[in-house]
């Protein structure tokens, strides 16, 4: 009997180890496809991917670029800011007074670091009058306007060659009113870019 | 300019033919007529009656077109030395009234206040030729004073006319009298200066400067041949010496300012403040614009010199005090001395052609007016006074009147006054603005 129990056992264990085997080889022949297809699709994707990464790469730096050209407008804007600044502002003086004031000598100061970080740049330092007293007398007292400032920016360290002086006299009013304000306006060295 | 002055050198045919009554009227002049201590405060009373035409005899029909009259009229009123009197108040039946004393009734004169009389006639001879005699009465005398003959073209009329107002008042202050002389002056074409040259009155104004730049602060030569004047024309004030007629000159362009010229009387040589040193100075130049030397050394600002008669001394101003004041240097001795102290701003010296005083602006309590002060920096005379800048005055080759400019009215114009201050009015009226007159030094023949 338990000769018997063996022999159905050890049967029933060889049908289980063929089916055991037929499943296992059974899947296998449709498994042996599917892997290959699946190659297939990771080589287009692959493909895909060096692409998708160059187009990031290429939208990186357009970024970047952009970035840089902002960069760059926003500093080429405040040069020109700092130009025309340079320009805008004018140096005023007292009545029939060549010299610096307290403000102007401030003022100066700022001019001086422009001048001093835009080495290739040089300037003409214009002397202006109000239109009270003589033409001849103003012409002299702008043409003593303009050296005052010269010699305030030379000391600073600014090469000579770059300052260049003219007296405009009463010539060329900021203000054509016949005023306090319009005179104090008009007593001014007025800076251009040569 | 060169037209006119060819057509005028064209007609020099004025010929001096008689002086009546023998040339001794001028020897016996004693100047009674015109107070030398204040010529301008009583005006002389003088008539001037219609001119006529005297080709049949003396008591002709009065010339109606082209009557000389009215122009000898506003010449001798311009002098400030009369009171031209209205020729419609006059009690005188001008057709009887002849040119020569026998046919003038010189009571009708005297009532109406006159003191001098003119009269004049007019006759064509030949063919477009003219005779004009012209003289000066003295109506409560009875007596000619000056009587003269000029022959020329009919174009002519107003130069004749011109010779013998310059005639009465050469009789009457021993002094030949502004009607041939000139007047430099800048004027604004498009904001910026040029410069002109107008006859006495402000007639005939022609621009000397063409280009787009400015231009300023012209002065005479003594001969009254060449201007100098600062022009930017380069882009700098640089100094311009230039022949009037002829196209000619010299430019001073070193480093600075090259302004503020002032020829020396009777040289051809002119001062001009330079700043080249980076002091601006007076230094003397020739006449081509070389250095000759310096003659200002302090620091501080030197500008408008301007010489006496005789060319020994130089007024100029000077910020060596701190403030514009007016300084005499002695070229001789080079000492040099402070003119004016009275103020803060004094500038725009113009000596005296008599040689005793200088004209300057001065600014008093915010705005410029003329004054005149003596060689001694005494006796200082306010000559103008209102609420606007007088400045740059002048004085006229005889020293009896001023011209200079002033805001008075608005924008700057060329006025004239008399040497006292007297006598105030606008010359011309032209565009734009008009400033820094300078009378010439002597008299024009072109």
């Amino acid at each position: 009997m338990q000769k018997n129990f063996l022999i159905k056992s050890l049967l029933c264990a060889v049908v289980c180890g063929f089916m055991i085997f037929t499943v296992s080889c059974g899947p296998k022949t449709v498994k042996s496809t599917a892997p290959e297809e699946a190659v297939e699709i990771q080589t287009i994707d692959e493909d895909a991917e060096r692409r998708a990464s160059e187009e990031e790469l290429a939208r990186e730096r357009a970024l970047e670029e952009q970035l840089l050209e902002e960069q760059r407008i926003v500093a080429e804007a405040a040069k020109k800011e700092a130009i025309e600044k340079f320009i805008a502002e004018n140096i005023y003086f007292d009545y029939n007074e060549a010299y610096l004031t307290v403000d102007a000598q401030e003022l100066l100061k700022e001019k001086w670091m422009w001048l001093r970080d835009n080495t290739g740049v040089s300037v003409i330092i214009e002397g202006h009058c109000d239109n009270r007293g003589t033409t001849e007398y103003n012409l002299s007292l702008g043409e003593r306007r303009a050296e005052s400032v010269r010699t305030f920016l030379i000391d600073l360290g600014i090469d000579g060659a770059r300052l260049t002086k003219i007296s405009y006299g009463e010539e060329k009013p900021a203000e054509l009113d016949n005023t306090p304000y319009a005179w104090a306006k008009n007593r001014r060295v007025h800076f251009t870019i040569e | 300019m060169n037209k006119r002055i060819k057509f005028l050198l064209g007609c020099v045919t004025i010929f001096f033919i008689t002086v009546f009554i023998k040339g001794s009227v001028y020897a016996e002049n004693n100047y009674e007529y015109i107070n030398i201590s204040n010529p301008f405060l009583a005006k002389i009373p003088i008539a001037v009656v219609p001119f006529k035409d005297i080709s049949k005899n003396d008591k002709g029909d009065i010339i109606l077109l082209n009557n000389g009259v009215d122009y000898l009229m506003q010449m001798l009123k311009f002098t400030g030395y009369f009171n031209i009197l209205d020729k419609d108040a006059f009690l005188t039946d001008f057709k009887n009234t002849g040119v020569i004393s026998s046919s003038i009734n010189f009571r009708q004169f005297t009532t109406v206040g006159a003191e001098l009389l003119i009269t004049g006639g007019e006759k064509k001879i030949e063919n477009s030729k003219l005779l004009i005699e012209l003289r000066l009465f003295d109506t409560f005398k009875g007596k000619m004073l000056l009587g003269k003959q000029y022959e020329g073209q009919v174009s002519d009329r107003e130069r004749i006319v011109r010779r013998f107002a310059g005639d009465v008042i050469y009789y009457l202050t021993g002094k030949k009298g502004v009607f041939e002389t000139k007047i430099v002056f800048e004027s604004k074409i498009s904001g910026k200066k040029n410069i002109f040259i107008c006859d006495f009155d402000g007639k005939n104004p022609i621009r000397i400067t063409k280009n787009n730049a400015i231009n300023l602060s012209p002065a005479w030569s003594s001969d009254s041949k060449w201007i100098a004047y600062t022009s930017f024309n380069k882009g700098r004030p640089d100094l311009y010496i230039r022949n009037i007629k002829a196209k000619r000159g010299a430019i001073v362009n070193f480093d600075g300012a090259n302004i503020s010229p002032c020829w020396v009387p009777g040289k051809f040589m002119l001062a001009a403040s330079l700043s080249f040193s980076g002091d601006s100075d007076i230094y003397l130049l020739t006449g081509t614009g070389k250095i000759i030397k310096k003659l200002t050394d302090k620091w501080g600002i030197d500008v408008s010199p301007s010489f006496s008669p005789d060319g020994k001394k130089m007024a100029f101003v000077s910020s060596r005090s701190g403030t514009p004041q007016i300084y005499i240097k002695n070229l001789y001795s080079g000492n040099v001395r402070r003119l004016t102290y009275e103020g803060r701003y004094n500038t725009d010296p113009s000596w005296s052609p008599a040689g005793d005083k200088i004209a300057y602006s001065a600014m008093v309590k915010n705005n410029i007016d003329i004054c005149t002060i003596d060689i001694a920096g005494r006796n200082i005379l306010k000559l103008t006074s209102d609420t606007a800048d007088n400045e740059s005055p002048s004085w006229s080759p005889d020293g009896s009147l001023i011209v200079f400019s002033s805001n008075r009215n608005g924008i700057a114009r060329i006025y004239v006054m008399t040497s006292f201050g007297t006598d105030q009015r606008v010359l011309f009226a032209m565009k734009g603005a008009q400033t820094n007159p300078e009378w010439s030094k002597s008299i024009i023949h072109y």
